[in-house]
């Protein structure tokens, strides 16, 4: 018979891997592509490159149907170093009681644990954009004229500028979401705009979900360390929203696992083995112009955080 | 439907088959005690009673309303018989509906299955009857176990078939959806590796064959 534990270790990994992956909204919207296996010794992956995709073009009286070299979608990739990893230690010496505990399906510590890892995904990932370049800042503040207040007003003008901004790179607008806190579902509410004429069966269902205004579909993220809040009634003041394409942000986990390690005796009685799960990830922005953070004011005089 | 009557019985509610009777007459034993001495007691202050007729009046309504109690316990006595009786029959006919689409269980194997009774404690003649309890069961074991509920009562089955003495051959079952050992072993150590869509698509048979080999190892 094969050794169970082990495989119970994996399936346990793969498990909480969904998990928190599912709570996420900002992770979620990035590109997860790898290709080959992840070499763990050089930590070392291969990730999709898309802006070698090219169209060509012919007449049908030239019949020059390959006038280039033979090329393929997704043909090319780029060899990244993965350096980040986030890991867990579990509280238990003892693997088969640490399965059991973890393993079932109510377990209350792997879904603390789940949404902690889920938190801590969107806020690293949130705050890596909120400190993107200028090249790469929309500033509404500035954009919307007057006190560069976003409000119901002016809203559909502020979509409009995103949107603007995708054309004039030579992107689709569609392409783009924008991903925001709760006091721009407010806005949006206010104003009365927004729609769920796009919508497809599901996209009611997804996690972050708000709806489509002006044609812009806009998703609800819940990152506090890129909001200036109100100190009294803590609503949100001013934020940094983001503004990408899926392939805007490529973040891969290309290996996760429970594995152990040696518990010297002046840390346990009598030493042992300990367990943590493990996951090695990173995320990479290779397309400036498909990711954009965006200086968005709700009242007058306020800034987000400066990071 | 005797036979069938006798099972379980002992998770019924414990209170009902106490024979209600002994609490009851010494109840009342302590009842007639207690009137044969205001009787005594009576006697003594026959002249007082005589130029009193409001005590009389009183001790005449004392012993009404005690009368009154006795026959109340007594019509609740005999309710409580009727509805235990009407419970011992309603188990029956639940355990001869049970017989009628699972022949080949054995009642007494069941009612030997210290998990099971622990299951049904509590649910008997609730809200689901007795078969549907047995199928639920069997649900919860596969769940737990990682085999299908038609493996389990298969089990069951060859234990009734055994225990009344039957030559039918045990069934052998050759998991033919689950990875072998070697392909097994293989996916373990590739699925840190992987790409979650690509462990998606193995997912569901490599986790029935975990469960396979945790349950045959055991």
């Amino acid at each position: 018979m094969p050794n169970t534990l082990r495989a119970e270790l994996v399936s346990l990994s793969n498990r909480m891997y969904k998990e928190w992956y599912n709570k996420t909204v900002l992770v979620q919207s990035c590109d997860n592509s790898w290709e080959g296996e992840f070499d763990l010794d050089k930590r070392e992956v291969d990730i999709p490159i898309y802006h070698d995709l090219t169209v060509h073009q012919t007449t049908l009286k030239e019949h020059e149907l390959k006038p280039a070299t033979v090329e393929f979608v997704r043909a090319s990739t780029k060899r990244v170093s993965i350096d980040k990893m986030r890991y867990s230690h579990w509280g238990e010496t003892k693997i088969s009681t640490l399965i059991n505990k973890l393993s079932a399906n109510d377990s209350i510590v792997r879904e603390k644990m789940m949404n902690k890892w889920a938190q801590e995904a969107e806020k690293e990932l949130g705050i890596w954009c909120a400190k993107l370049p200028n090249k790469q800042t929309i500033d509404l503040t500035d954009l919307l004229g007057g006190n560069g207040v976003l409000d119901e007003t002016n809203v559909v003008h502020a979509l409009d500028i995103l949107k603007a901004h995708a054309i004039s790179n030579k992107y689709t607008p569609e392409d783009f979401k924008l991903y925001v806190s709760e006091k721009f579902e407010t806005v949006l509410r206010d104003s009365k705009i927004l729609t769920g004429a796009n919508l497809d069966a599901n996209e009611a269902f997804r996690k972050g979900f708000v709806g489509y205004a002006n044609g812009v579909d806009i998703r609800k993220i819940e990152i506090p360390e890129i909001t200036t809040r109100n100190s009294n009634t803590k609503l949100v003041d001013a934020e940094w929203g983001i503004w990408k394409t899926r392939d805007g942000i490529q973040y891969v986990v290309p290996y996760k696992d429970t594995i152990n390690y040696d518990i010297s005796p002046e840390q346990v009685l009598l030493g042992g083995k300990g367990y943590q799960s493990v996951e090695f990830y990173d995320f990479f922005n290779l397309y400036p112009g498909r990711l954009q953070k965006v200086k968005i004011r709700y009242t007058e005089n306020a800034n987000p955080p400066a990071l | 439907m005797e036979k069938e009557k006798n099972f379980f019985e002992d998770l019924l509610d414990d209170t009902l088959f106490d024979d209600p009777e002994d609490e009851n007459e010494n109840v009342e034993d302590t009842e007639l005690q207690e009137e044969e001495e205001n009787q005594g007691e009576e006697k003594q202050d026959n002249g007082q009673e005589k130029r009193d007729d409001r005590s009389q009046k009183n001790r005449d309504a004392e012993e009404a309303r005690k009368r009154r109690e006795r026959e109340k316990r007594e019509r609740e006595k005999v309710k409580e018989i009727e509805e235990e009786s009407k419970r011992v029959q309603k188990l029956g006919e639940q355990l001869v509906e049970f017989k009628k689409k699972y022949p080949n269980v054995d009642l007494a194997e069941l009612d030997e299955d210290k998990n099971f009774k622990r299951f049904i404690e509590g649910k008997l003649l609730g809200k689901k009857d007795f078969t549907q309890l047995y199928e639920e069961y069997l649900e919860v074991k596969a769940e737990l176990s990682g085999k299908t509920t038609e493996e389990i009562k298969k089990n069951y089955e060859r234990k009734a078939q055994s225990s009344s003495g039957s030559s039918i051959a045990k069934e052998i079952t050759t998991p033919t959806d689950v990875y072998s050992e070697e392909e097994f072993k293989k996916l373990t150590e590739k699925i840190p590796y992987m790409h979650p869509s690509e462990v998606d698509k193995i997912w569901e048979k490599y986790e029935k064959t975990l469960n396979y080999y945790k349950n045959n190892k055991r």
